[in-house]
């Protein structure tokens, strides 16, 4: 199921209940999530879309026909091809999505049930949208190599990739939000489309239960913080900007299974794609683990970026207060982007402590290290350096937008900050990269 | 051993301020105080002040294009002493001469900003505040670059006499952030905290009270990049390079014609529509008309704090706090976003 299809369901269907006193997890009887996956390790161009033996099929002119006559906002569409080590740069990403599908869609909710997945692939938007009058543009250059120094950064440079490039007409009037919501539906209606034509036996079948387990297990609650600061600022829940819902319970699995798209296009390095929630190595090795090592106690979402230190305090308490509710003994912290939102991962961690619930903090730095830290943040895993310079690289091919923000080049060899590549810095815990002291 | 010196316009004997903005140059052969280093200087490096704040990545850029085209045993840069703009340009362009494999060292005063600009890239000796100082600094830098630059294994801080270098590094490990962070987890709940980024040193300093607020007079400083319309100056939305003071002395409010948000760090159309939100002299004038407080400074002190660095933030606020000692305020209502 796509966000951009009519749903019965609201988000409320989503928020776990919160755990009964006696510390019990989930006794309802909630159907697992069975992600079924195909591992796909080439893309190629086709007579007609289809997976073969691992390999995604991509019959692209009809593809790029169907996206610009279902959403001819988007403008004129078009579709490549790129596979790990390709040297190639892609400019201007906006989202990376995993090609998901809900065979049952009318009856199951996210979080639930059956969910096609093609692994070893990516989605990836591009389209440069102006922002509306009197608002910034997103800042920062949104780069992903697939070859040169760069690559070993980000988690989408070692898979294939389809890249969808998304054109506007110049000279109609739609204001970002509208021509995001068009992107982004356009981009998943294409994510759905390619999992809709799979057949046969998946390579892996992951079940995600949560249902409470014999034993008593230490209990570990995750908050994940987001932003949602308006069009092309925004994280949105099964189509509902965050600002209006956050912070609250939300059942991971339903993280794994889509209910969030990123729409929040600051510092690529930092960003939260998509795919990112879908793929959650968090999430995943924590419900992968739950009923054996320790018990997966929920997951937050909470918003960082708030106007005002109130807003932020109390935001932060909610948030704390949810994580006490599910009878977490410890909490691991996902920040969000940077510099301000160090103090509203520093609030949380806390709020958390305030209740005797220590916290470990996931978290990037910049050159100069941390912008805010707290006492009660004796446990914080870097993320990296998101001011550290790569090594240059001059690309064969770039697709995507030709130019850089500062109308460059696109196909400059020269060194970006790393902050500039795809999630290289990311949060979630998704990158094996840390910054240490020398 | 060939040697390079950095010095910035005013070293070079180029002028004071009204120097300040001049682009980078080459000179043959020590000047000003490189010929009191005891080093044959094969030639010096020049870049104003002012210029090398507001254009750091094209001066970082010409300046290593003169150290490319002869490529120098070490760079040597200042002494800047206290002097914030002249310490972060040592700084930085240490920083990327070190990181091109050029060894660099910088003489300037322990709290000069540029301390925090080099990351730990540049070997840095404390010098004193003023050119009271130069031959001991001087002293200094020629020591440490004649090690540096002949190739010799430099010493421990305590023995070599240079700042500790604190530099953060980004390495691939094997392990998943998420699985970092679940093994810290579980060992926080046995006792034990594991961390990767240890606590910022951040200074709390409290001001001494002033005696009589209804006599004072109060300046209005800034860093939500209210500036007048059409941004004269060229601010900024993001990563500051400076800081400009506006005249304010006859202005009962600041309007929307008059004045604007420079600033991608929050939603600007409400401080756009009523500039007092974001500086609010509205209400500073009610408080000086009823006497609440004596008399507020006619002059606005604005910069945008948005992914501006710790460094230049801090030499910003030395520069903004001489400023209002000099125009004899009292106290400094700041509006932060």
């Amino acid at each position: 199921m796509t966000s951009c299809e009519e749903s019965a369901l609201t988000y409320s269907w989503l928020m776990s209940e919160p755990a009964p006193l006696d510390g019990n997890q989930d006794t309802r009887r909630v159907p697992p999530l069975r992600l079924r996956q195909w591992q796909i390790d080439d893309v190629v161009e086709g007579a007609g879309t289809a997976v073969d033996a691992g390999t995604l099929i991509i019959d692209r002119i009809g593809l790029e026909g169907a996206l610009s006559d279902r959403y001819p906002a988007v403008g004129s569409v078009g579709i490549d091809l790129v596979k790990p080590g390709d040297p190639v740069r892609v400019n201007g990403v906006l989202d990376a999505v995993a090609p998901s599908y809900k065979p049952n869609a009318h009856r199951e909710k996210r979080g639930t049930g059956i969910t096609h997945r093609l692994n070893g692939v990516n989605l990836l938007s591009v389209c440069r949208i102006e922002p509306d009058p009197g608002r910034e543009s997103p800042d920062g250059d949104s780069i992903l190599d697939f070859g040169g120094p760069a690559a070993r950064y980000s988690p989408f440079s070692a898979q294939n990739a389809v890249i969808v490039t998304f054109s506007p007409p110049k000279g109609v009037t739609t204001s970002a939000a509208a021509l995001d919501t068009e992107v982004r539906d356009a981009t998943h209606w294409l994510a759905n489309e390619l999992v809709a034509v799979v057949k046969g036996t998946p390579d892996t079948e992951a079940v995600y239960r949560l249902e409470k387990a014999p034993g008593k297990r230490s209990r570990i609650g995750v908050v994940i913080e987001t932003g949602s600061e308006g069009p092309l600022l925004d994280t949105y829940l099964e189509g509902t900007p965050l600002s209006e819902v956050a912070p609250t319970v939300i059942d991971p699995r339903a993280i794994i299974d889509g209910a969030l798209t990123n729409g929040a296009y600051d510092y690529a390095g930092l960003r939260h794609p998509t795919a990112l929630y879908q793929r959650s190595t968090l999430l995943q090795t924590l419900l992968e683990g739950h009923g054996d090592r320790f018990d997966f106690a929920g997951t937050v979402l909470a918003l960082a970026y708030l106007n005002n230190l109130d807003d932020k305090r109390r935001a932060a308490d909610r948030a704390a207060e949810l994580v006490e509710d599910m009878h977490a003994d410890v909490v691991i912290v996902a920040s969000f982007q940077s510099g301000n939102s160090h103090s509203d991962t520093m609030l949380v961690i806390d709020a958390c402590a305030a209740r005797a619930i220590p916290a470990v903090g996931i978290i990037a730095e910049t050159g100069h290290g941390l912008l805010d830290h707290s006492e009660a943040a004796r446990s914080l895993i870097s993320a990296g350096d998101e001011d550290a310079l790569v090594p240059g690289w001059g690309p064969d091919a770039i697709f995507g937008e030709r130019l850089l923000l500062d109308g460059t080049p696109a196909d400059t060899a020269r060194p970006f900050p790393i902050v500039a590549h795809l999630a290289a810095v990311s949060q979630l815990g998704d990158t094996r990269l840390r910054a240490v002291t020398t | 051993m060939k040697v390079v010196h950095y010095l910035n316009h005013f070293f070079a004997g180029r002028g004071g301020e009204a120097s300040a903005r001049i682009p980078p140059e080459r000179i043959d052969g020590a000047i000003g105080p490189g010929a009191g280093l005891g080093l044959d200087v094969d030639y010096t490096l020049m870049c104003g002040d002012d210029y090398f704040a507001e254009n750091e990545d094209s001066a970082i850029e010409a300046l290593l294009g003169y150290l490319a085209e002869e490529l120098p045993d070490v760079l040597v840069c200042g002494p800047a002493f206290a002097a914030g703009r002249y310490g972060y340009a040592c700084a930085r362009l240490g920083r990327a001469a070190a990181m091109a494999d050029i060894p660099a060292v910088a003489g300037m005063a322990p709290d000069n900003p540029g301390v925090l600009a080099s990351e730990g890239w540049v070997y840095i000796m404390p010098t004193g505040s003023t050119v009271v100082a130069m031959d001991p600094a001087l002293k200094k830098l020629t020591q440490l670059a004649t090690v540096l630059g002949s190739g010799e294994q430099v010493g421990p801080p305590e023995q070599a006499g240079y700042l500790t270098l604190q530099r953060r590094v980004n390495q691939l490990v094997a392990q998943t952030g998420a699985e970092r962070a679940i093994a810290a987890a579980l060992s926080l709940i046995g006792g034990g905290a594991v961390t990767e980024i240890e606590p910022s040193h951040i200074d709390f300093i409290a001001a001494d009270p002033i005696a009589d607020v209804s006599k004072a007079t109060i300046a209005l400083v800034t860093e939500s990049g209210c500036v007048p319309r059409g941004n004269p100056d060229g601010f900024r939305t993001h990563d500051a390079r400076s800081w400009h003071r506006y005249p304010i002395g006859n202005l009962e409010r600041l309007d929307s014609e008059g004045f604007e948000p420079i600033h991608a760090g929050y939603d600007g159309r409400f401080a756009a529509d009523n500039p007092n939100r974001i500086v609010p002299l509205d209400a500073a004038r009610s408080m000086e008309r009823q006497g609440d407080v004596g008399h507020i400074h006619d002059e606005l002190f604005t910069t945008t704090g948005n992914n501006t660095s710790v460094a230049m933030a801090v030499n910003f606020g030395q520069e903004i706090a001489e400023a209002l000692l000099s125009a004899g305020v009292a106290a400094a209502v700041f509006t932060a976003t």
